[in-house]
């Protein structure tokens, strides 16, 4: 039990309250783009995570008899949070939105409205449009944006349940590219905020959780890394680290250097040569 | 490249399909639902569905469950003409020629 201050809860109790979740692992985690479904089934269990993203996708009801993803995740106890990735209007999104939630039986929605295909950046307009439909009909939004502190808190006004910054482009790999705008949106945010996109790999997801972000949701990093399984554990010890650097609270930072050891009872110096 | 769009008027174009990475599916206008009726003789015609932006002929009277004989259902969904059809009424509701049907399922995605 820490004694360090009442307002900063120990590992133990340090829970993600989210869309009726309790999640104890803050790691969100895609399940695209993995060498084999066996990696992906062992980098989830290396990650911790218990909240992981799916899409949507036409199933060939003739040829039938490919793997049901679904049936393999459900069946080891992962809470499935679905996407609208590949969406480019309010409109497609919402339908996929209420298809997936017949299909999955949860009303929550990774909400992604993207502008174009070379950015995969969102398209906030259309974004912010989809947000309020999906939660007028009773979904539980979880938005993908940009990192603008200003769509973050009107994406909190229409209800949505958490805010998804993006830390970089999709797929980019490049690391939380504008810290303070993610600071700022944690600072004003009464939701979760949830970095999604950009994370390449630990170091990211520490320095994220470092600024207090609530949880990052990545995929490419771990898909695509030489040994997805080992990189996995390596985010989830970095979330581990990066959250609980945030709460200890971290030194202020300074100019200029501060001895550690003690200045008095020093041998007689000679002094400066300038 | 498609545009973003979203006036009244660019609705109304075709647009790709957020189930596949290209066009399809879509465009097609909405015809009530019609409800379970005791079945017509397959003689008086069939019909033609686009489903999964695939053209397919069928007999008059084919329910919407039919498509979905052939498939591990678990975690599947449909919409006819863009709106989703509860799996509860798979079984009742039949399809009309001109429909549109989208099959999704869950699948690897980040």
């Amino acid at each position: 039990m820490t004694t360090d201050s009442p307002h900063t809860p120990a590992p133990t109790e340090d829970f993600l309250a989210i869309a009726g979740l309790q999640l104890t692992s803050r790691v969100l985690l895609g399940t695209a783009r993995y060498p084999s479904t066996q990696l992906l089934l062992d980098a989830l269990e290396a990650s911790g995570t218990q909240l992981v993203t799916v899409a949507l996708r036409r199933v060939d009801p003739v040829a039938g008899g490919t793997e049901n993803l679904y049936r393999l995740l459900v069946e080891r106890g992962y809470h499935l949070l679905p996407n609208t990735a590949g969406c480019f209007t309010a409109r497609d999104a919402v339908l996929t939105a209420e298809l997936a939630r017949e299909a999955l039986g949860t009303s929550r929605i990774k909400l992604e409205v993207i502008a174009d295909e070379e950015t995969l950046l969102p398209d906030v307009e259309e974004l912010l449009r989809a947000a309020e439909t999906l939660v007028g009909k009773g979904f539980q939004v979880f938005p993908y944006t940009n990192d603008d502190p200003v769509t973050a808190r009107k994406l909190e006004e229409i209800g949505c349940v958490a805010v998804m910054p993006l830390g970089a482009p999709i797929g980019s790999g490049l690391g939380i590219r504008n810290p303070h705008n993610i600071e700022l949106i944690v600072q004003r945010a009464h939701i979760p905020v949830i970095v999604d996109a950009g994370v390449g790999t630990a170091s990211d997801v520490a320095v994220a959780f470092e600024l207090g972000v609530d949880g990052v949701l990545m995929n490419t990093a771990v898909a695509q890394a030489r040994q997805p399984v080992r990189m996995a554990a390596a985010m989830r010890a970095a979330a581990v680290a990066g959250r609980e650097a945030y709460l200890a609270g971290r030194m202020p930072k300074r100019f200029y250097a501060e001895a550690s050891s003690p200045m008095g009872g020093r041998i007689a110096a000679e002094s400066a040569a300038w | 490249m498609m545009a973003p769009h979203t006036s009244e008027a660019a609705r109304s174009d075709p647009t790709p399909s957020p189930f596949t990475g290209e066009g399809g599916g879509g465009g097609l206008p909405s015809h009530d639902t019609h409800t379970a009726q005791p079945s017509q003789p397959l003689s008086t015609g069939g019909i033609t569905v686009t489903v999964n932006g695939e053209e397919r002929r069928l007999p008059r009277g084919t329910a919407i469950a039919t498509l979905m004989t052939d498939v591990d259902t678990l975690g599947s969904a449909i919409a006819r003409n863009r709106e989703v059809v509860p799996r509860s009424h798979w079984d009742e509701v039949l399809l009309t020629d001109g429909d549109t049907i989208e099959v999704v399922r869950p699948t690897q995605g980040g």
